[in-house]
């Protein structure tokens, strides 16, 4: 049995899995450093002409907000 | 292994708030890896026991070696089919009325031995309560648990524990216990979030030989 797993490169040239795309007020990505499980990042999934962007987020709330989603669709 | 504290979810907070910093979502890559499901009490269970361990070790060096813990665990075996039994526990707890409270009670100092109760936890090897939380054993550590914490409704720690659903929600709740955070939802969301990442790494390991 295999399973398909998707990751990126950020800013800082590591590539990170992605765990999980969830969508409240924004679409958040989740994501973990594949040479650390608990390194963890959160990004913002937007649209700029019609090409799919990972955003920093904005703001510490932005960034409470994303963790409550996680929190919420997890459990 | 993996370890987990505040700094970490700092560090998850720096590096996920960056106005400005775009990546171009289109450019992530596939890969196909072995599905395997059974690693995230063997992996993330090692390391949080691991980190609690770590602690309470400076706080049983009087241990005494003479406890037999496997005896202790036999002892509420028994008692399970006779809740009315009285046995002798050891040199210094003298005779005990066991009871599934009881043993609620140590295994829920093992992640929290500032409670009244470190004068029992004490007598037990900290590897020896490592070695009988295991998912094995699950059913008994959740019910355990789940009437120590009906037994203290004051106890904030321990009421961590009740409704414990699965072995993961064990570990979850535990660990908030140990890093004396038990109303943190940021730290259990993050913590949860490293159970998914600790799966999807022992995965990528496999197929990269990469991983913490």
């Amino acid at each position: 049995m295999s399973k398909e797993l998707e990751y990126v490169e950020l800013e800082d040239k590591e590539n990170y899995v992605i765990l999980k795309i969830l969508e409240g007020t924004n679409k958040y990505v989740y994501l973990a450093n594949i040479k650390d499980a608990s390194d963890l990042v959160i990004r913002k999934l937007i649209v700029i002409d019609e090409q799919e962007i990972l955003a920093g987020l904005d703001t510490d709330q932005e960034f409470n907000e994303a963790m409550e989603l996680f929190k919420k669709n997890a459990i | 292994m993996t370890n987990i504290n505040d700094d970490q979810i700092n560090r998850m907070r720096r590096k996920s708030v960056k106005p400005g910093v775009h990546i171009v979502f289109s450019n992530r890559k596939k890969i196909v890896v072995r599905f395997k499901t059974f690693l995230i009490a063997s992996a993330l269970a090692t390391g949080i026991m691991a980190g609690g361990a770590n602690g309470l070790a400076n706080m049983i060096e009087n241990v005494k070696d003479n406890w037999d813990f496997n005896s202790y665990v036999q002892q509420f075996d028994d008692v399970i089919s006779d809740e009315n039994a009285i046995y002798r526990t050891g040199d210094q707890l003298q005779y005990h009325a066991y009871s599934e409270n009881f043993i609620g009670q140590e295994i829920a100092m093992s992640a929290n031995p500032e409670l009244e109760m470190y004068n029992v936890y004490s007598r037990i090897k900290n590897d020896e309560i490592e070695g009988y939380l295991k998912e094995e054993n699950l059913d008994r550590i959740i019910r355990s648990v789940s009437i120590y914490a009906n037994s203290d409704p004051e106890n904030e720690k321990i009421q961590c524990f009740a409704g414990c659903k699965s072995w993961d929600d064990f570990l979850i709740k535990q660990k908030c216990v140990i890093d004396g955070e038990p109303s943190s939802e940021m730290y259990e969301t993050y913590i949860r979030m490293v159970v998914d990442a600790a799966l999807k790494e022992q995965e990528l390991e496999e197929k990269f030989g990469v991983g913490a």
